[in-house]
């Protein structure tokens, strides 16, 4: 272990020896920039630009681009203004790089705004990086997470029930998404598949998804992707900013307020936010969703303090829900599972309420962050420090005092230290060379009287990387090597209560290969080919017991003799069953074309998983409470393939049509299909923005999604069968132990949904129908559907004031 | 209080301490704790049927048993239920989570508004109720001898009377019928904590 901390030692001291520290300070500095019309992108030609406090000053050109010389100071203000446009003080000095500055019209509700360099928070360039823009996500930050990411092609949303939803990218979720909040790995309990990210969205400025395997970047577990999380910046020399709104919504009748705060001083910047909503049952077009209502409040402070070559960061958020499952989703045995399938409206289902009730889930996250930066000559150095606490309850339907107890009750506390330098070009050679540590405590806090589903355990975590990029007038090659080791202490119960215990140890390189080429002005097409990889999960080892209506065994705590039987007695360990990290090979390749009143993106992807991780059937067992299925946790090697489209049109000078497609098709090696694979689709979007009246603004949009029945799904197994084969004595899963499903997949449906904007002033407003012609489906991808119908039509108005 | 309160605190920051410093000193093995031992309470594993004869003599009993639980070990039905004919019987239900030596039973009653047996058999069985009982049917008629507090039948303690004779099948189901248990609920509502079928013979 000692022979590792002796490289690192010699890595950090280069790192911080490294770097031009002598400030130079006559009047030879420059800064030169961009002026582009914001909604457009059009250059903005002769806007004035000057320094502040000086004589100096110039004027854009027919490109939109200015340049001014012979600056004295570091840092000063720069002043850009245009007739007809918001004018605004941007803080410059000169080891930042380039700004590009995005002019608002006077009458518009938008600020113009500063862009200081590539406006991109991920460092990988030849993959394939979809956003979502701050004034897009404005439309969507009163959805959850998962719905907000489900908007980009190529993402799907896997939920229980409407309250619960997590991203899928290309048809993997979970542990194999990465989520980085705030420049911070999100640590959370993502083994569940009803766990979901809490992040509130109304406290997000913009996202970004990373559709490669981005391993070599951000660390383990991005086999599918990464969905990169931003805050609203903090700007210095910014005027007392925010906003304010209310929103409600017909289905669920929900309320929601959210408030945000910002100001920045020559050297400092502060930023406030909050947000509280309440949620009560929300209703399928026939009846009502019992037990689905949500109280949530979430807030935020941020702090920066500004000096010539250093950035200092302080950030603190608070995250907590309180969410309801739907009620008619309690089973009990084989036969409580059928019944609440046929029946419809599901059972215990009631007049409408606030009231949340089990089952239910409570969860708390807070995430403290410190980071600094160093600016030098075309080179930086951070240095960030994390810590999260998650805090994560579930409680089920049980009797008497019990009710009241969780039983599932964890704490995963994280610290995390990442140090990243952005060094000066080696001749063509720039890149990122980088350290993250990190180390987890995860705790089952006692008093659940329910047997541990997972044990206790302590892990550490290290990785370094390097990522290199060369780039010719045309093209740009990109390559990246990383290691990552990680060591495990386990410390469990067993059935008996008698403890085990276990230490464990993975490691692993990955590397990603890539490149971004200019085929002509209007084409560019990139392509990467990323190795990802992933330990095993603590709760794939050592899961155990009952989950709802099903029994789980992770990967050691079970043993399957050759006629099939499984015994638990026993408490496996690497000897008796090795269990190998998944490995990901991800290869992407994205289209972009871009021409005068069209543009495209074109994405095909491939993904071979090794050692994927996954459950299957084993059998059914009799407990005293009647039959259930129970389920092992196994290996095997999957195949993901698919590809994405999207595109936008200017069809008129008012009138803009977007197109969405998205196709997977995912098989593991063996032959078997996966349950719950997103099926594809087609999505639709006009917008119309008509002068009306006394708006100064309006947008009208109309749009339809098309979700196809999934044609790749396992064998149906109904519970009629399950029941019938545990009846008679056999077992079904000796000959054939492939996944199986106990319904049909949904058939397609087509959704419609409206929404129009419109700004007045400083005030803005948005009504938005969801389901327009209320119609009853179900989502493939949701754990739910086989009790009860998504939500019906969902008016939602929401009302908001900037200042 | 206040010493508890003071230790926790120091506990906390130790073990805040230990991790900052895990960090700072990489490879340094940080062990996690053991988790405190948690008891399965809600788990039942013996079911106990005894038919208490009116005309006196020992109680026969007849069990089913599930020493694991969740487990993937089948649950055993030890013998099959055999019932004098002609007979008025009380059926008392036992029911136990052995890993805890703890009574069901007990707590079941505790919570008799929550719960409710149902009760199945072959027609012709018993001369009193008569019928196949109530799973099928809740109007169908079952003697129970307890109720909740609103009334309602609960079902640890029933009257039967045999028939000349026969045979078929007996089956229990107890219910946990947390606010939906009423004059109609059924043995469809709520989550199954208990389904056991035995085959019986009255002779």
């Amino acid at each position: 272990m000692h022979k590792t901390a002796k490289p690192i030692c010699v890595f950090l001291i280069t790192l911080i020896s490294i770097g031009d520290l002598i400030a130079q300070n006559n009047c030879q500095h420059q800064v030169e920039g961009w002026v582009f019309e914001i909604n457009s992108n059009e250059p903005v030609p002769y806007a004035t630009v000057s320094i502040q406090g000086t004589t100096l000053g110039s004027i854009a050109d027919d490109n939109g681009y200015f340049i001014i010389k012979n600056i004295c100071d570091e840092e000063f203000n720069l002043q850009l203004s245009h007739v007809g446009y918001k004018p605004i003080i941007h803080h410059h000095d000169v080891y930042h790089e380039s700004p590009t500055i995005y002019m608002a019209p006077d009458e518009q509700i938008l600020e113009s705004i500063v862009v200081e360099g590539e406006a991109q928070a991920s460092d990988i360039f030849s993959g394939s990086i979809s956003r979502i823009s701050s004034e897009d996500f404005h439309d969507v930050e009163s959805e959850n997470l998962g719905e907000a990411l489900g908007t980009i092609s190529g993402i799907n949303m896997l939920s229980t029930g409407q309250n619960i939803v997590k991203p899928i990218i290309h048809g993997v979720h979970s542990n194999r998404v990465l989520i980085i909040n705030n420049g911070v790995r999100h640590e959370f309990q993502n083994w569940g598949a009803e766990h979901a990210p809490e992040i509130d969205p109304s406290l997000v400025d913009n996202l970004e998804v990373i559709k490669g395997a981005a391993t070599v970047r951000y660390g383990p577990d991005a086999l599918g992707g990464v969905v990169l999380i931003n805050p609203p910046p903090i700007d210095l020399e910014s005027h007392l900013h925010g906003e304010i709104r209310i929103t409600g919504k017909s289905n669920g009748r929900s309320g929601e307020t959210t408030a945000r705060l910002s100001k920045g001083y020559k050297r400092f910047g502060l930023m406030a936010e909050g947000s509280w909503l309440r949620q009560g049952d929300l209703h399928s077009p026939d009846y009502q969703l019992t037990n689905t209502g949500k109280k949530e409040i979430s807030y935020a402070g941020g702090m920066r303090y500004h000096l010539t070559n250093w950035d200092f960061e302080a950030y603190y958020s608070h995250f907590d829900q309180e969410l309801g499952i739907l009620r008619g989703a309690v089973n009990g045995n084989l036969d409580d599972v059928q019944n609440a399938i046929e029946n419809e409206p599901p059972p215990d289902t009631e007049p409408f309420s606030y009231d949340i009730n089990n089952p239910k889930q409570k969860v708390v996250h807070d995430l403290f962050k410190l980071k600094g930066v160093y600016q030098g000559t075309n080179q930086s150095l951070s240095f960030q420090y994390g810590y999260q606490v998650n805090d994560r309850q579930e409680f089920d339907v049980r009797r008497g005092t019990n009710n009241e107890l969780p039983n599932i009750d964890l704490q995963l506390k994280t610290h995390s230290l990442d140090i990243d330098w952005n060094h000066q070009p080696w001749g063509k050679l720039s890149g990122i060379i980088g350290i993250q540590n990190q180390f987890q405590d995860n705790n089952n806090i006692p008093g659940t009287n329910t047997p541990l589903f997972i044990p206790n355990y302590a892990q550490y975590r290290i990785g370094i990387f390097a990522i290199e990029t060369i780039e010719t007038s045309s093209v740009l090659y990109e390559t990246g090597l990383r290691y990552d080791y990680q060591h495990s202490s386990i410390s469990g119960r067993e059935q008996n209560n008698d403890i085990f215990r276990n230490q464990l140890d993975f490691q692993n390189f990955t590397a990603t290969v890539g490149l971004r080429k200019k085929l002509s002005e209007s084409l560019t097409f990139r392509s990467n080919l990323g190795s990802a990889w992933r330990p095993p999960n603590v709760s794939e080892l050592y899961a155990f017991g009952r989950h709802q209506a099903s029994i789980e065994y992770g990967l050691w705590r079970y043993t399957q003799d050759e006629d099939g039987n499984v015994t638990t007695s026993e408490i496996l360990t690497e000897i008796d069953r090795p269990v190998k990290s998944e490995a990901g090979y991800k290869w992407i390749n994205t289209l972009n074309i871009s021409r005068n009143k069209a543009s495209y993106e074109i994405t095909g992807y491939f993904n071979y998983i090794r050692n994927f991780i996954f459950t299957r059937p084993a059998g059914i067992t009799n407990t005293v409470r009647g039959a259930f299925p129970f389920f092992l946790y196994d290996q095997t090697d999957a195949i993901f393939w698919g590809f994405d489209y999207s595109s936008k049109h200017e069809l008129a000078r008012q009138v803009e049509l977007e197109l969405q497609a998205s196709y997977l098709w995912s098989k593991q090696t063996t032959g078997d299909f996966f349950v719950g694979q997103p099926p594809a689709d087609i999505r639709l979007a006009t917008n119309y923005q008509p002068n009306i009246g006394w708006f100064d603004q309006t947008t009208i949009g109309l749009g339809f999604q098309y979700t196809f029945k999934q044609f790749q799904a396992p064998r149906i197994i109904s519970i009629a069968e399950l029941n019938e084969a545990y009846t008679n004595d056999g077992n079904i899963f000796d000959d054939d132990n492939s996944d199986f499903d106990i319904l049909a997949e949904p058939d397609g449906y087509i959704l419609t949904n409206l929404s129009w904007n419109s700004t007045v002033g400083k005030f803005e407003w948005t009504l938005s129908i969801k389901n327009l012609l209320d119609i009853s489906y179900r989502n493939y991808t949701n754990r739910l559907r086989y009790f009860a119908d998504e939500m019906g039509r969902n008016v939602s108005v929401s009302i908001s004031y900037r200042l | 209080m206040l010493h508890i309160l003071k230790t926790e605190l120091t506990t906390t920051m130790n073990k805040n301490i230990l991790l900052a410093t895990c960090i700072g000193f990489f490879m340094i093995a940080c062990d996690s704790d053991d988790p405190d031992p948690e008891n399965a309470e809600e788990i039942i594993t013996d079911v106990t049927l005894s038919f208490n004869g009116t005309g006196g003599g020992a109680p026969l009993e007849f069990k089913a048993v599930d020493p694991d639980g969740d487990g993937p070990q089948n649950l055993q039905i030890q013998g099959d239920i055999i019932l004098q004919a002609g007979q008025d019987y009380v059926l008392t239900i036992d029911m136990q989570n052995s890993i805890e030596g703890e009574s069901i039973s007990a707590e079941v009653e505790e919570e008799a508004d929550e719960h409710m047996i149902f009760f199945g058999w072959t027609d012709g069985l018993f001369t009193d109720p008569t019928g196949d009982g109530n799973v099928d049917n809740r109007s169908d008629a079952v003697n129970y001898n307890d109720q909740d507090g609103s009334g309602f039948p609960l079902g640890l303690n029933t009257s039967w009377n045999t028939a000349s004779s026969g045979s078929g099948t007996f089956r229990i189901i107890l219910k946990h019928q947390p606010g939906s248990k009423s004059a109609t609920s059924t043995a469809t509502t709520g989550e199954t904590d208990v389904d056991l079928s035995w085959n019986i013979t009255v002779e």
